[in-house]
């Protein structure tokens, strides 16, 4: 039912997808503000109040984020060519 | 995980005598060489008087690999490793705590049982406090304990085996398959509920939430049970929804109670809700034993 293989996907997949979440990007002009992306045009780059809701899952994200990233590479460089071998 | 590497280090020592007991039956001589190569780690306890280590006296030679230098030298050395394994899983598991949680008797357990198939009854869910700590499950039924778990995911693996086997078509890499994901699933949940309670800021200890997760077992073994019983689906269903009201109501109010706020409850429905979709689910394997209208007419 719930196969084991399929579990560890999903919950690399959604961690994938807390991992691509931007703040914000340097602008290609020279000398312009930093270009909102989608979680700064949210609101949610720093965590004002540390022990609300809102703040714990900023904090989350943050860390996600910054942990995260470099062995994420690996796993997903790992289960992409398993997956590719097992068809 | 640290609970997998508690139940390792007793368990492997019963499944060795275990496994001596039942080889009678079966060819002696095979017996006996199996004896000889896995006659290794009696009990171990750390700190005990360490053995003298088998003098080699001609590693190269092949015949050295059967005979008893050879045995003495794998059990001298698996003495070791067990006791260095059985030193470390002792520092990482809090094996107090986790003795709270199996500090049960069989008043308790017929107790929660009803509690778990029957909570309506139930007036105060508040886990009762003594010497400023809660109530071990020996003492107060309403606290939550590790032992109906366990029991109820092994009971819930051979039930479907058995199932799978009535339909005939039981083979031993369904039953990996089922086991593997089994504990893949109550890990997800596990950490989903830790994250959650994170997120919310509740205090849920883990044990307590694996405790939670695990007791919607018993009431998918009670919906199974009783459509394998009853062989129909009207039956089925209404043990689904029995059994499913009474696991909601029974999980939303002990994790409300020990987490006393208003993000509590919103914890405890989630965590509730979860639980008793996963046991409709987990309880869908029963339905293979209904004999479908296919059946009826062929047997005409």
């Amino acid at each position: 039912m719930f196969m084991l293989g399929s579990l560890f996907e999903a919950a690399l997949l959604l961690v994938n997808a807390v991992a691509i979440l931007q703040d914000t990007t340097p602008s290609l002009h020279e000398g312009r503000p930093p270009v909102k992306r989608f979680l700064a045009k949210m609101g949610w780059t720093h965590a004002e109040d540390e022990t609300s809701v809102k703040g714990k899952i900023i904090t989350m994200i943050n860390a996600v984020r910054t942990l995260m990233r470099l062995p994420l590479i690996f796993v997903n460089l790992l289960v992409a060519v398993y997956l590719i071998l097992a068809g | 995980m640290d609970q997998q590497g508690f139940y390792v280090d007793s368990s492997q020592q019963q499944q060795q005598h275990g496994g001596f007991q039942q080889a009678p039956m079966q060819q002696p001589f095979p017996q006996q060489q199996q004896q000889q190569h896995m006659q290794p780690p009696p009990m171990a306890p750390p700190g005990s008087a360490q053995p003298q280590p088998p003098p080699i006296t001609n590693p190269f030679d092949p015949s050295s690999l059967q005979g008893p230098l050879m045995t003495s030298a794998v059990s001298y050395a698996a003495q070791q490793h067990l006791g260095n394994v059985s030193q470390r899983v002792q520092g990482m598991v809090n094996v107090n705590q986790l003795k709270y949680y199996f500090d049960v008797d069989n008043k308790y357990v017929a107790l929660k049982l009803q509690l778990l198939l029957f909570p309506y009854l139930q007036k105060s869910w508040e886990r009762g406090i003594k010497d400023d700590k809660a109530m071990t499950p020996r003492e107060d039924k309403r606290s939550p304990d590790l032992y109906i778990p366990s029991m109820a995911l092994v009971t819930y693996i051979l039930l479907v085996s058995w199932v799978q086997g009535a339909t005939g078509n039981f083979n031993a890499e369904q039953l990996s398959l089922l086991c593997s994901s089994t504990i893949g699933l109550l890990v997800f949940e596990n950490l989903a509920a830790k994250l959650a309670s994170f997120v919310l800021g509740v205090q849920a200890p883990l044990y307590d939430i694996m405790a939670f997760t695990s007791y919607k077992f018993v009431s998918v073994i009670v919906a199974i049970l009783a459509t394998v019983i009853s062989r129909s689906a009207t039956v089925y269903y209404l043990a689904c929804g029995w059994v499913a009201a009474a696991l909601f109501y029974f999980t939303f109010r002990s994790l409300a109670a020990s987490t006393a706020s208003k993000k509590g409850s919103v914890f405890a429905v989630g965590v509730a809700g979860v639980q008793v979709l996963l046991a409709f689910l987990l309880s869908t394997s029963g339905l293979a034993i209904i004999p479908t209208e296919v059946d009826a007419t062929e047997a005409a």
